[in-house]
């Protein structure tokens, strides 16, 4: 018996039933915070099912009026495009498109985190973000370097092409082909201009050249005493072997520095984080001559380190023009591209090879400005009142109003800190301008890379070399006429002894950058007798090359086990260049450990907590400088801060306790001081005990300076590693702050203590690989998207770099002769779409050590069985 | 024809005009049809909101495992672990909930609006 319901019921029915399906339909078709807007992503017609694709690349023809030619595109097995055109321009269309293809959320995304635009997509979470990019001048100087590369014929054609390459391929996509990146962020992708080449120039130079330690090591030199300043930061790192050997005579008259008024004091930063060097950013590269090769040619390696993520930083690529246009065009290179920016980056062609690492020298100054009143309109520059400019920066937000940030520039640069309000970044101190390399006008590395690309012996390479000034490098050279080289490349002003190091005085012209190293004067070495050249970060030369150029330099670890490895090696082959790049011995621990371990023996150690803190007490006074001219409040303030942690410090020690612990453990305990004592100092995947080595190293690092850099609320910088190892080694225990045995013994114990509560007790089954924690994350951080299931060896003081998220980024080798060969890898894969079983397959690869063939192909019909795939670009035009 | 009494009928016509209308409109057009359907539907208006679910539903369903089966599946762990979802297959059950709860909310308000 059906029951009767009233209209009035029916309707109200109906009204919350559509109320309420209206309701979800725009909840559903909405981002929320991060949520992505569900019905537009889960749906099969357009959603992430859309993004879902089967192996291998498909076939494809597509007509563009913008071609003078067809071009080919043969994917190889590993998806990695060969391009076969007839000019420059359609080749760089050619490498915009299939890019594009690949990379197109990527490019996208990078390109606006750049600029400092991420608040479009991301919404006000990234204004701090966007606000520290804008303030850093990462547009300014896309727009100098953009200028820049328009005034040259080849690279202007280079960009324009490559955007609209680029372009054509997103013309044709419909909304559900975005990458599923777009879906999920619920944005578009926009077309690309003419100045995304040059702001993904700017992310490279933000990566490679904006560090600067300036702040830090003003406040160190101010805070310490001076023969103890020298000896934590010495000019010179221990035990380094310098890029140009030492016995290098520097024949020509250097252009003498300004000298700068003494009587200079900068200004204590205070208020800022420490933010402590990334040891994962670094890089390798070395070649030697065929005097050392099985093949009796050069061979070539590269290996920067960078952040690793997917997708990745490099696309791999062949380019290839008959040059019918201008035969001396003509080009066949391959390489790794960087997605954004046309040509190949670190490759090599028929002719040569060059490979990169990063200078460390120092590239971004940091300057005291002198406003003349609160207005800051003018500041003060060689006893006159200048005019500071404003650059007025708009930064859209999703979902809220625009930011607008005034920033103001000095003939130095942009003051990167606004006046008075949150920090835009943790980086630089307020009220100081900085000077980077980066914004420099009218340099053009492109055209370096345009002409590495098609240089056919060691003159032509030198002419490209020229080039390569505002994004500074270390550059290796092999070519098959039998040369090598290797120079320290870049734009570097001339300074005085120290100058950029620490903060420098914008009022002072002896400051300014106003002349640079010739490029004839550059730290170089051609055909060195040793038969190799090599760089893996550390200073480029010894004190004895006249120019000064910085002093942050990477320790002498990787650059030394290179040098001893190619000093001692003969007959090379590539796969024992394969090897060397997975080689994991750590020279640090070979150095340090022996001793530490000399230490653990128990009678040697043994003061009271009482003791450990008056000992402490007696090095921190001798230690800690007191030129109450500089200080006054400060110094007051610091060693109140000071005696507390001293005092929290010593009873974190607490021997008593862990002595009771050891005890208790004494068959672990001396277990793994046996591990300790066997071990090869080598941080391979299934080594037992190198895991647990690093956290030991470690903590000990950090608790032997914790005192010193909790002295102060001053922005303060730790001692290298190699410098904490040889104070140790040397005995100059005096200038650390804690007790040296006690320490050493403490933060083994407690390592011990906290790594069996994480791996267990029983040592045999630790197992590095396994237990580190090694990421390739996603690009936005997506979570699911990266990989970290993988197991890889390495440690970032090894020539195997392979650190939690950063690392190797390009792996290759290269082995000249009348036929080029090369192998290589790199942790991602040549398609970054996530639903493509290609997006990560080099990782494992990648990881393992095992290295691919880089096919080579002399023309486009050259090894026809190895074409997996096929894109014909076909001018319609005619 | 109309209004339709055969759940059979209702349940092909929404699939039929879902399946088609989605190539061309976003995915809320499957609400317009819930909507259509419950005007159109002479079914207790309960019997119109299960069709018109099961319809969307199975649709949606049949379309994700046809992509699955003929693409490859590597996406599917990344979005469960993008959408913080226990298991792959969750991502199916979200998939066809999606779609069907709108839709089918939509033709039960329409139904009760012109309930006959």
């Amino acid at each position: 018996m059906p029951i009767r319901i009233s209209r009035g019921t029916r309707l109200i029915r109906a009204v919350l039933f559509l109320a309420i399906a209206i309701l979800l339909a725009w909840m559903l078709s909405t981002r929320i915070g991060m949520v992505p807007p569900l019905g537009h992503l889960t749906n099969p017609w357009q959603g992430f099912w859309q993004n879902m694709e089967r192996d291998g690349v498909r076939d494809l023809v597509l007509d563009s009026d913008q071609l003078r030619s067809t071009v080919t595109v043969r994917y190889d097995e590993r998806g990695v495009p060969h391009i076969f055109a007839d000019n420059d321009y359609d080749l760089y269309f050619a490498q915009g498109l299939v890019t594009a293809r690949d990379r197109l959320w990527q490019i996208d995304f990078q390109t606006r985190a750049a600029a400092g635009r991420l608040s479009e997509i991301v919404g006000p979470d990234a204004i701090d973000y966007d606000r520290a990019q804008r303030r850093l001048g990462m547009m300014y100087g896309a727009e100098i370097n953009a200028a820049s590369m328009g005034t040259d014929p080849r690279t202007s054609l280079m960009v324009q092409a490559y955007a609209d390459g680029y372009n054509a391929w997103l013309d044709q996509l419909r909304p559900k082909d975005y990458p599923v990146e777009f879906k999920i962020f619920d944005s578009e992708p926009e077309p690309f201009s003419t100045l995304g080449a040059a702001l993904l120039l700017m992310n490279m130079s933000q990566t490679l050249s904006s560090g600067t330690r300036a702040h830090a090591q003003t406040n160190a030199r101010a805070l310490l005493d001076e023969h103890v300043y020298r000896l934590l930061y010495p000019d010179e790192l221990p035990w380094t072997d310098p890029i140009i050997p030492p016995d290098q005579n520097w024949d020509f008259d250097p252009i003498p520095p300004e000298t700068p008024d003494p009587g200079f004091v900068p200004e204590i930063v205070r208020d800022l984080p420490l933010t402590e060097q990334n040891p994962g950013i670094g890089s390798n590269s070395w070649a030697v001559d065929g005097s050392k090769t099985a093949g009796g040619y050069p061979m070539l390696a590269s290996d920067p380190h960078l952040g690793v993520n997917l997708p990745s930083i490099w696309y791999e690529i062949q380019l290839h023009t008959t040059g019918s246009i201008s035969p001396d065009n003509a080009v066949n290179t391959y390489g790794a591209s960087l997605p954004g920016a046309p040509g190949v980056v670190i490759g090599f062609n028929e002719h040569v090879a060059w490979g990169v690492t990063n200078t460390g020298s120092n590239t971004l100054d940091i300057f005291e400005i002198e406003f003349r009143d609160d207005q800051r309109t003018e500041y003060l520059h060689d006893g006159q009142w200048k005019p500071v400019r404003q650059r007025i920066e708009k930064i859209p937000v999703r979902g809220g109003k625009t930011v607008i940030d005034t920033v103001l520039y000095t003939h130095h640069g942009p003051v990167t800190q606004p006046f008075g309000d949150k920090i835009a970044s943790d980086r630089f101190p307020e009220g100081h301008a900085i000077q980077w390399v980066a914004h420099q006008p009218d340099h053009n590395p492109l055209l370096a890379i345009y002409k590495f690309n098609r240089a056919r012996n060691q003159d032509e390479f030198e002419s490209a070399l020229r080039h390569f000034t505002n994004l500074p490098q270390n550059v290796t050279y092999a070519d098959r006429d039998g040369n090598i080289s290797m120079g320290h490349m870049g734009l570097f002003p001339v300074r005085f002894f120290g100058q950029g190091s620490y903060i420098s005085d914008g009022r002072d012209p002896a400051y300014d950058w106003n002349q640079f190293v010739p490029f004839e004067h550059l730290p170089r070495i051609f055909n060195p007798e040793r038969g190799f050249v090599s760089s893996a970060n550390q200073a480029p030369a010894t004190r004895s090359y006249p120019y000064y150029l910085g002093r942050s330099y990477f320790g002498f670890s990787r650059g030394a086990r290179i040098n001893q490895i190619l000093a001692n090696s003969e007959g090379i082959t590539g796969a024992f260049f394969e090897e060397m790049l997975m080689d994991n011995h750590s020279l640090h621990a070979e150095k340090i450990l022996p001793f530490l371990l000399s230490l653990l023996d128990a009678d040697q150690a043994s003061h009271t907590a009482q003791a450990v803190r008056a000992d402490q007490a007696m090095h921190l006074d001798q230690i800690l400088h007191r030129n109450q001219a500089i200080y006054t409040d400060q110094t007051l303030h610091s060693d109140q801060t000071l005696q507390t942690d001293l005092a929290l410090f010593a009873e974190s020690v607490q021997p008593g306790l862990h002595n009771n612990w050891s005890s208790n453990n004494e068959h672990i305990v001396s277990l793994v001081i046996n591990m300790l004592d066997d071990w090869d100092y080598t941080f391979d995947a299934d080594s037992p005990i190198a895991l647990f080595y690093a956290s030991w190293e470690q903590r000990l690092i950090w608790e032997l300076w914790d005192p010193l850099m909790n002295s102060s609320d001053r922005h303060f910088v730790r001692p290298a590693v190699s410098t904490t190892i040889r104070l140790l080694l040397e005995g100059e225990h005096d200038v650390i702050p804690a007790d040296v045995p006690e320490t050493v013994k403490n933060t083994f114990l407690k390592a011990l203590e906290q790594h069996i509560r994480r791996y267990g007790s029983d040592p045999a089954k630790w197992h590095y690989g396994r237990d580190r924690t090694v990421r390739v994350g996603h690009l936005a951080m997506l979570p699911g998207f990266g990989r970290d299931d993988f197991i890889a060896s390495g440690r970032p003081e090894a020539i195997n770099a392979t650190g939690s998220t950063h690392g190797p980024s390009w792996r290759m080798i290269v082995e000249l002769g009348p036929e080029v060969r090369a192998r290589g890898h790199y942790p991602g894969g040549q398609t970054g779409n996530p639903g493509h079983p290609g997006y990560d397959r080099f990782i494992d690869d990648w990881a393992a050590g095992n290295f691919y063939d880089l096919l080579f192909w002399r023309s486009v019909s050259d090894a026809p069985e190895q074409t997996a795939s096929t894109m014909i670009l076909q001018c319609s035009n005619r | 024809m109309f209004p339709i009494r055969s759940a059979t009928l209702l349940f092909l016509l929404v699939l039929l005009s879902a399946l088609l209308l989605q190539f061309v409109f976003p995915w809320w057009i499957v609400v317009v049809i819930g909507f259509a359907a419950g005007l159109l539907s002479s079914l207790p208006p309960w019997k119109t909101g299960l069709v018109v679910f099961a319809s969307i539903g199975l649709l949606w369903l049949g379309a994700a495992l046809f992509i699955t089966v003929t693409e490859s599946p590597v996406l599917l762990p990344r979005i469960a672990a993008l959408l913080q979802l226990p298991s792959p297959w969750m991502v199916f059950a979200l998939t066809v909930l999606v779609g069907a709860i709108p839709a089918s909310l939509a033709s039960l308000g329409s139904s009760w609006l012109i309930i006959r």
